[in-house]
C-alpha cells in the first residue's frame, strides 16, 4: 500500500467520497435503528437481568388452596406484603430444595439489610396434592426457613391459580402409583401487596442478583404509588 | 521364562490402563429429603483420567433401598426429570452430578443422618464398581455455600 501523501489527487478525492458516503450511510443507519426502536412497543422492562417485569401487573384470581397448618390459604393471604411463589413437589430431590434454598438465602440476604424487606412471605405451592399432605408440606418448607410458608390444594383450584400465573406443571408419563415426577415452572413469581403478579425471576437464579432486583421492583413500586 | 516375564509385564499393564486410579470420584453427598417423604438426591463429581469413554451405569447404597440414574434439566423454564440407563465419563472429562443436573435418586426407606456418611457404590461399564463415601448434607445447603458470600462466620 502507498504512503496517501504521495497518492495522486485523483486517487485521494475518491477515497474521499469513499468515506463520505460511508458516513452517509452511519448516519442513516442510526437515523433507521431509533425509528424503528421508536416504532416497536417497549420490551418488557428488566430490572438488572435477574427479574423480568410486567409491563401492566396482573390481577390474581379468587383461589382457595389449604396452607401447612390445614388453613385455607386464598387470595387474602397474598394481599398486603410482598410475596414469593415457588411451584414445586415435595418428592423433587433435585430443582425444588435448590430452588428453596435459593429462596432461603434471598430471604437472609433481604432481612440482614433493611428490615422494611423482613416481611416479605416465601411460599412454596405443591401440584402434588395427592402425595403433600399439610404436615409432609410443613416439615419440608420449615427445614429452609421456620417462616415459609407450604400450600396445595385440590386439581381444580391449583389449575385456576396456574393457569392465570401462566405456570406450567404436569405429572409426567411412567412411574408407579407411589413413586412419579412432575414437569414444573421453575422460575419464581413475585406478587405485589395487590396479589397482582408483577415480576418472574427465570432460573438461573442468583440469591443476591435476585435481592437487589426485588430492591429495585419496591422502589420502582413506591414512586410510581408517590 | 522371558515369554512368561513379558506375559506378567502385559497384565500388569493392562490391569494399570484398567486401574480404578483413572477415575477419580470426589464431593460425593447425600441430601435426604425435607419432608421425609420423598426421595433424597446424590451429588459427585467423578473425573476420569484415560483416554477412553466410560460410564455409569447404576448405583446402590446400604442405607436406602435403590438408587436410580437421574437427570434433570430445564426446558424453557420448565423444570423437566427423567430417568436414564447410563451417563458418560468422558475420556479426559468429567462427569458432574449437581443440583438442576444429573443426579442419584435414593428411594426410600433410607437411613440417612445429616453430617454422617453412607457409601455409595457406583457401578461402571465393564462390570467395574467403586465405593466412595459420602456425607449426608442438609437440603438446600448446597446453595447457601456456593451463593453466599455476606456471611461471615
Amino acid at each position: 500500500m502507498s504512503n496517501p501523501a504521495e497518492a495522486p489527487a485523483p486517487r485521494r478525492l475518491a477515497r474521499l467520497g469513499v468515506r463520505a458516503v460511508a458516513l452517509a450511510a452511519l448516519g442513516l443507519g442510526i437515523w433507521f435503528v431509533l425509528e424503528v426502536r421508536r416504532a416497536l412497543p417497549p420490551p418488557a422492562p428488566q430490572v438488572g437481568s435477574a427479574a423480568t417485569l410486567l409491563p401492566v401487573p396482573k390481577a390474581l384470581p379468587e383461589f382457595r388452596l389449604v396452607d401447612d397448618g390445614g388453613e385455607p390459604f386464598a387470595r387474602e393471604r397474598l394481599a398486603g406484603r410482598w410475596s414469593f411463589l415457588f411451584f414445586g413437589y415435595a418428592h423433587c430431590p433435585s430443582i425444588c430444595p435448590m430452588t428453596l434454598g435459593i429462596m432461603r438465602d434471598m430471604h437472609r440476604e433481604l432481612s440482614a439489610g433493611d428490615p422494611a424487606y423482613g416481611d416479605t412471605q416465601y411460599v412454596f405451592v405443591s401440584v402434588d396434592p395427592e402425595r403433600d399432605a399439610p404436615d409432609a408440606l410443613r416439615r419440608y418448607v420449615r427445614h429452609f426457613d421456620p417462616g415459609f410458608v407450604g400450600a396445595t390444594g385440590d386439581r381444580e383450584e391449583l389449575g385456576r391459580l396456574t393457569r392465570e400465573l401462566g405456570v406450567f406443571h404436569q405429572r409426567t408419563p411412567g412411574g408407579s402409583v407411589e413413586q412419579y415426577d412432575f414437569d414444573h415452572t421453575a422460575s419464581l413469581l413475585l406478587i405485589d401487596p395487590e396479589a397482582q403478579l408483577r415480576a418472574v425471576f427465570s432460573p438461573p437464579i442468583d440469591p443476591l442478583e435476585a435481592a437487589d432486583a426485588f430492591r429495585a421492583i419496591r422502589r420502582l413500586a413506591g414512586e410510581a404509588r408517590s | 521364562m522371558k515369554r512368561a516375564a513379558a506375559l506378567a509385564l502385559a497384565a500388569l499393564l493392562l490391569s494399570a490402563c484398567g486401574a480404578p486410579g483413572e477415575l477419580a470420584v470426589r464431593d460425593a453427598y447425600v441430601v435426604p429429603s425435607p419432608s421425609g417423604t420423598g426421595p433424597a438426591g446424590g451429588f459427585l463429581v467423578i473425573a476420569n483420567g484415560s483416554d477412553r469413554e466410560r460410564s455409569l451405569v447404576g448405583a446402590s447404597t446400604p442405607a436406602c433401598a435403590r438408587v436410580e440414574l437421574h437427570r434433570s434439566w430445564l426446558d424453557g423454564g420448565v423444570a423437566r426429570m427423567a430417568a436414564v440407563d447410563a451417563m458418560a465419563l468422558p475420556a479426559g472429562g468429567e462427569l458432574r452430578l449437581e443440583p438442576g443436573g444429573y443426579h442419584l435418586m435414593l428411594f426410600g426407606p433410607c437411613t440417612l443422618h445429616e453430617g454422617e456418611r453412607v457409601t455409595l457404590r457406583l457401578e461402571l461399564d465393564g462390570g467395574e464398581a467403586r465405593e466412595v463415601a459420602a456425607e449426608v448434607r442438609p437440603a438446600g445447603g448446597e446453595a447457601a455455600g456456593a451463593h453466599d458470600p455476606h456471611e461471615h462466620h
